[in-house]
Order: structure tokens, then sequence, then C-alpha cells
């Protein structure tokens, strides 16, 4: 399951979503929508979101899987890339409103 | 022969709104002689300035949101190739990413935005000029003042996650503060629509 534009893919490999390239839309509505579908679809508890090979996500990208985790029953543990900068300082913030359900890994 | 940095630093101009979109992006000075070019070479080794301006137009939107991208590889290259450490160049080239990512998505149709992006002695400074509705500046104006007065950004961060707006990040501007740790302000205007934000980084 996957999906894919210019510049970007997300794919779900069993629990794993995987997402590279750059990601900045102006409007989100299709991720969204395949980001809920996903939800619906994982049938494990835990979802290990990879953000490794993502070298840029807008903010209005970092709103959408935002709301996606948030809007989830399921565990999260997000793999970051520390040398990339917005991934080291803006996606750990997700882990301090959610601690028991979302994990960041480096 | 060396002047004061005070000097180096003066003579950077902001850029300048240019609502007809005829005139320069920032004033010119003359262009330097030899004689001049080779005083002022280690003066001037570090100092970089590059600036662009576009006409939003609906038609345009989809191909000027697309040149986002390319805007930022080239800065973050030219950031580089002017001696800034490469991950502060990253930094900057991605909060100028959001900044045009404003202009682009909330200039007036047929207006004009300016984006400069200035390197003197050990600071970035990164300027955009653009004219949006009244609300949009006031949204901002407030958004700032938030960021101000949180002793600890990622508590903004966190609070606009967990309250969203419909069909609005809320979050650029935050993201900006977080990535670079410089300092965001919104530049008085006469002109109530005019938004012209300022982001101060440290160079280093």
């Amino acid at each position: 399951m996957n999906h894919s534009e210019t510049g970007f893919d997300i794919r779900l490999t069993g629990n794993i979503l995987s997402f590279s390239g750059n990601l900045e839309k102006s409007d989100y509505s299709k991720i969204d929508a395949f980001l809920k579908k996903v939800d619906q679809t994982l049938n494990a508890d835990t979802c290990k979101i990879n953000l490794k090979r993502l070298s840029f996500l807008n903010s209005s990208g970092i709103r959408s899987i935002a709301t996606f985790i948030l809007g989830s029953s399921k565990r999260f543990k997000i793999q970051i890339n520390n040398d990339i900068t917005w991934q080291s300082e803006s996606i750990p913030t997700l882990a301090y409103l959610r601690p028991d359900r979302i994990e960041i890994m480096s | 022969m060396f002047r004061p940095c005070s000097a180096r630093i003066a003579k950077s101009k902001p850029a300048r709104y240019d609502q007809s979109g005829e005139g320069p992006l920032t004033p010119c000075a003359p262009y330097p002689t030899e004689e001049k070019q080779m005083e002022e070479s280690i003066l001037l080794e570090n100092d970089f300035e590059y600036a662009f301006k576009f006409r939003k137009t609906e038609k345009r939107f989809n191909r000027l949101w697309g040149m986002k991208s390319s805007a930022r590889e080239s800065l973050k290259d030219w950031l580089i190739a002017s001696d800034i450490n490469p991950k502060v160049s990253e930094v900057c080239a991605n909060a100028c990413s959001e900044l045009i990512e404003n202009c682009v998505k909330f200039s007036k149709n047929d207006s004009t935005a300016v984006v400069s992006i200035n390197v003197s002695d050990r600071s970035i400074t990164v300027e955009t000029i653009n004219k949006a509705e009244k609300e949009h500046r006031e949204t901002v104006s407030r958004e700032i003042e938030a960021l101000n007065a949180a002793s600890d950004p990622r508590q903004v961060f966190a609070e606009k996650l967990l309250n969203p707006v419909e069909g609005k990040s809320q979050l650029g501007i935050i993201k900006i503060s977080m990535e670079t740790k410089g300092k965001l302000e919104l530049v008085q205007e006469p002109d109530e629509e005019v938004v012209r934000m300022k982001l101060e980084m440290k160079a280093e």
C-alpha cells in the first residue's frame, strides 16, 4: 500500500510506514485520506513511522502526520534522522503530547 | 584599511517592498572598481546577499509553489559556497522555504512578494515582504506574540498541534523558531496589508 507523487513516496510495509523524498504540498487532503486508510487497514497495535529518508517536510506536512498520529488509538514508534535538523527539533515534540503512546527513536 | 564591523552591517540594506514590481530589490551600489574590490576582498569574503521577487497570480500558484524547493536548494548551496556551515545553511534554507511558502500562499493576487537573504558578519537575516489580507497580518502578529511570551517554543508548538484550525497549519512560524533558534519579527509597516517578516539567526 503506497501513495506516491512527484518528489515523495509514502509506503506501508507490514506495520512500517516509510516516508521518503521532499513532502511539501499546499493541500494535504489526499495524504490525510491515505493516512486515514492506513490507520483503518493496519491491524497491528503498533505502527512504526520511518522518517529517516524524508529530506524535507513543511509545517503543513507536520500537521498532517500529527493529525494521523493523534487521531489513532495505536502506539507509534517514530524513527528520525538526528542529522536532519527539522526531524531532531520538531518531531520529538509529538512525543510530549502522548508520551505513553508515542516513542521517538533515532 | 579595515573598517569596523558595524560599518559592514550598516551597508546591508533590507529588501524594499515595491508594489509596482518595476524597481530594484535592494538599493544598488555602484559596481566596485578593481582596486576597490581588492581593497575589500578580505572584508567581503563572507558577505552574501541573495534576493528575488515574484508576482503572485492565481494562474501561477502551482508553478510558484514548485519554485520553493528550487529556491531552498539553491539558497543552501549558495550559503555553503559562502563558507556557512552546511548544517546552518540547511536550517536557514528550510526556514526561508517556510517564509516563501507563506508569501505564495497568502499574498494577494497580482501583488509582488520580495525575498532577501543577507549574510553579514556572524548573522543571517532573511526578510520577506508581501501584501496580504489584514487578517493574515494580525494572525502572524498574534503567533509571534505567543512565541515571544512562551519560555519554550515547543510549548506553543504542542498547543497548536492539540488545537488545530481547519485548513490551516499554524505551525510554520513556530517551526522556524524551533529549528533556527533565531529571532522572528513582524516589522511594522504603515500599510496594514503589508506583511514584512524578518528572521535573524546566527551564521555559525
